[in-house]
């Protein structure tokens, strides 16, 4: 069963996990040299990963190992299986190249830190666990690398543990992805439960014989054709809470507490696509359903308009990140929606990389600032020169900016999917583009140069300790190379889109010039309405917010989602635990205070007994033991 | 039936006496409020098995030799003799810790 790929496979989520048990063990008494090896390894395992996209055959996708894993029964039994395809290659190389970056990153970033050894330790196990998802051959092996995943959000999210606002995130994400995880689990038992009945449970969890199974021409397994809509609704419903998508995608802006690395390499690159991830490998299940795929579609679609509206408004330069990449990972969905796997793979490639540089050029910023209040930022463009162009490079990716970079292939390509099927989604995926551009370019011409300060303030989320008095200065080079490695590569990406189709198979959609035009319209509309409000000051911002105050509260309120989530979810969670609080006050503890009570009283009447003197303790056995002889003896006669 | 080595009113009386020696002993032990008494209690009931045996090796039809119980008797009068020594050093022990000698000054069992 194993094939001689399965030892560079096993290699690639190993590395990561042994540097992760050697970090967490040892990672204090050597933090420095310990993370210098786990990136190294880190490197090897970008070359394994880069050398299989290379060289993998095309066409089905090659089971490279898989082992019994539990037995329940002789018939009952599960699998460990890993595999490799084009899909599974790509998503590796993306996954190890970007946590590859992020960890020389840190080096600079976290240089001071006191955990820095098990900051590397947590990156090293999350970048396993991803690794592990993507090569997974089962639903079951993935759920255990999809809970890893999680885990190690929750882990890197609150990594500054000791502040009450990181901790609070930290749960937060774990909670809401978890609710995401029960429609996972609920889908796996699903599966079981109709593998069980048709005599399929061994391989009904596996990606390649559900495939089979679930193909149209094959009528061997009519249950499971009725369940599909079901079991696909709810794997949905876990890429949603992994993906942060409508309506579960509240925990990613408070995720923005974690070190700034980490939300590169969790929130923008690797975890949040592991539910797009999860759609394309189930694709076979979600694309010949209508029905589910009109519902990802629309999910897709009002997340990328409803995220980048909420950016418009907010006022944290990581949080504006956070929204766009709820907002791009909606034209990831809703391009899978569209039945289009490419496409939406390119932007999952595409969106990697310029959404890391992002993400690490912000916090390349906040390290110079100690801030990430964007009206308190100003003259970065001056002060930090590397950071500013590869900020600017990888905003003008992620607005689309026409022919240049990687960002206006791969979103054209999801343009033209929606243009195919449904021209509204086109429109209002069109209409996000050009929000896209606005709001990065808003933070640009608002932080880069010298926009008068505007009144902050006192509380708010991005802003720790800001100093005033403080020269900002560029930051070392092991953060800034990083940033220009990403910024090369979120140009030049866009030019290696041809090779997707070869890999995953399909073909990238092109919707010809009207989506060309329309795409490329909005992208440099966008901007150049960024660069009039913002820099010109042709029309003033201030006004605008004034003329509109409901639309503006509404925004800067981010729709509400989290005052309605109180009012409901919260309200009924809040209900049910103060029953259980009274329960447990009232009836378990009362219950435990009478035992306690008990025995109190029965130690204070047999402690009577105990009156000291050894002479009536001799006497007490002498008589008991002269009752003993004589109930004996009667014993004994009678 | 063996041969009967004495009158079984002879056994009676020394067995009574010697069930006397002993509930003397367990008397003094537990009235007296003198731990010395207390340990000659002890050594009075100690005296009365010995005298059990003695009497027993005297009367027994079983024991060929009715020298056996005396031998006996000899090695528990040693071993009272280390009893008593073991005894006096608690009693001494006591009375370094409670300054008294009297058995109701140690209530520190009191519960």
């Amino acid at each position: 069963m194993n094939s001689p790929l399965a030892v560079p496979l096993l290699l690639i989520p190993l590395l990561p996990l042994v540097n992760f048990i050697i970090l967490i063990f040892w990672g204090k008494a050597a933090p420095r040299s310990l993370a210098i090896l786990s990136t190294a390894c880190l490197a090897a395992a970008t070359g394994i990963a880069g050398y299989l996209f290379l060289t993998i055959p095309d066409g089905p996708p090659t089971t490279a190992m898989s082992a019994d894993w539990f037995f329940v029964d002789k018939q009952f039994f599960f699998q460990f299986g890993i595999m490799i395809d084009g899909l599974a290659a790509t998503m590796a190389l993306i996954v190890t190249f970007v946590s590859l970056m992020v960890h020389i990153y840190s080096f600079g970033y976290m240089e001071k830190h006191e955990h820095f050894g098990r900051f590397f330790a947590f990156l090293a196990l999350f970048t396993s666990s991803m690794l592990l998802l993507v090569f997974s051959s089962n639903l079951l092996t993935m759920f255990v690398a999809w809970e890893g995943v999680g885990l190690c959000s929750y882990f890197l999210i609150g990594f500054y543990f000791e502040k009450p606002s990181a901790a609070a995130a930290g749960k937060k994400a774990f909670i809401t992805t978890k609710l995401g995880d029960l429609g996972f689990i609920t889908a796996i038992l699903i599966l079981l439960t109709i593998g069980a009945q048709t005599q399929t449970f061994a391989q009904i969890l596996d990606f390649e014989s559900l495939k089979t199974m679930l193909a149209p021409r094959n009528a061997a397994y009519p249950l499971l054709k009725d369940w599909s809509f079901i079991v696909g609704l709810l794997l949905f419903f876990a890429a949603i809470g992994k993906s942060a998508q409508f309506p579960l995608h509240v925990w990613l802006p408070d995720a923005m507490e974690g070190p700034s690395p980490v939300s590169a390499l969790i929130h923008a690159a690797t975890m949040v696509v592991a539910g797009v991830y999860l759609v394309a490998r189930m694709f076979f299940l979600f694309g010949q359903d209508p029905n589910l795929a009109l519902i990802i579609t629309l999910v897709g679609v009002f997340t990328a308009f409803m995220a980048a509206t909420i950016a418009l408004k907010s006022y944290d330069l990581k949080r504006v990140l956070a929204y766009s990449t709820i907002s791009q990972i909606g034209y990831m969905m809703a391009a899978l929606g569209l039945g289009s796997a490419v496409a939406s793979m390119f932007h999952v490639g595409t969106h990697a990389f310029f959404k890391a540089l992002l993400f690490l050029a912000a916090g390349s910023i906040f390290h110079a600032y100690h801030s990430l209040e964007i009206r308190r930022i100003r003259r970065v463009a001056k002060f930090m020169r590397t950071t500013s162009i590869t900020f600017a490079v990888g905003a003008l990716a992620l607005a689309g900016f026409p022919y240049i970079t990687a960002g206006f292939f791969s979103k054209e390509a999801v343009l033209s999917a929606a243009y195919e099927k449904f021209p509204w989604a086109f429109w209002v995926l069109a209409l996000t583009a050009g929000l896209t551009a606005f709001y990065m370019f808003r933070l640009i011409f608002l932080t880069f140069f010298n926009y008068p300060v505007q009144s902050v303030p006192k509380r708010s989320s991005g802003d720790d300790n800001a100093d005033e008095n403080h020269e900002p200065h560029e930051s070392s080079s092991a953060m800034t190379m990083p940033l220009v490695i990403l910024a090369i590569l979120s140009v030049a990406a866009g030019y290696f889109g041809w090779l997707l189709p070869v890999r995953i198979g399909g073909e990238i959609p092109h919707g010809g010039t009207n989506v060309l035009l329309t795409s490329i319209a909005f992208a440099i509309g966008g901007i150049l309405l960024a660069w009039a409000i913002y820099s010109a000051r042709i029309v003033k911002a201030e006004a605008m917010v004034e003329n509109m105050p409901t639309i503006a509260r509404f925004l800067e309120n981010k729709w509400y989602w989290d005052e309605i989530y109180d009012a409901t979810v919260g309200r009924l969670f809040r209900a049910v635990t103060w029953l259980v609080a009274q329960f447990d006050w009232y009836i378990v503890d009362d219950l435990y205070h009478l035992f306690g009570r008990l025995s109190v009283r029965a130690g204070m009447s047999f402690r009577q007994m105990h009156s000291g003197s050894v002479q009536i303790y001799l006497l007490t056995i002498a008589i008991a033991l002269l009752i003993l002889i004589f109930m004996y003896n009667i014993t004994r006669f009678s | 039936m063996s041969r009967a080595r004495g009158s079984n009113v002879v056994l009676s009386v020394l067995l009574i006496v010697s069930t006397l020696i002993f509930g003397l002993g367990i008397l003094a032990v537990v009235t007296r409020r003198n731990a010395i008494g207390m340990l000659l209690g002890i050594e009075l009931m100690l005296n009365s098995v010995n005298l059990n045996l003695v009497i027993f090796g005297r009367f027994s039809e079983r024991i060929a030799d009715p020298l056996e119980g005396q031998v006996y008797a000899l090695f528990i009068m040693a071993l009272a003799v280390a009893e008593a020594a073991v005894g006096l050093a608690l009693i001494l022990a006591l009375v370094r810790k409670f300054g008294s000698v009297d058995a109701d000054a140690a209530g520190t069992l009191k519960g």
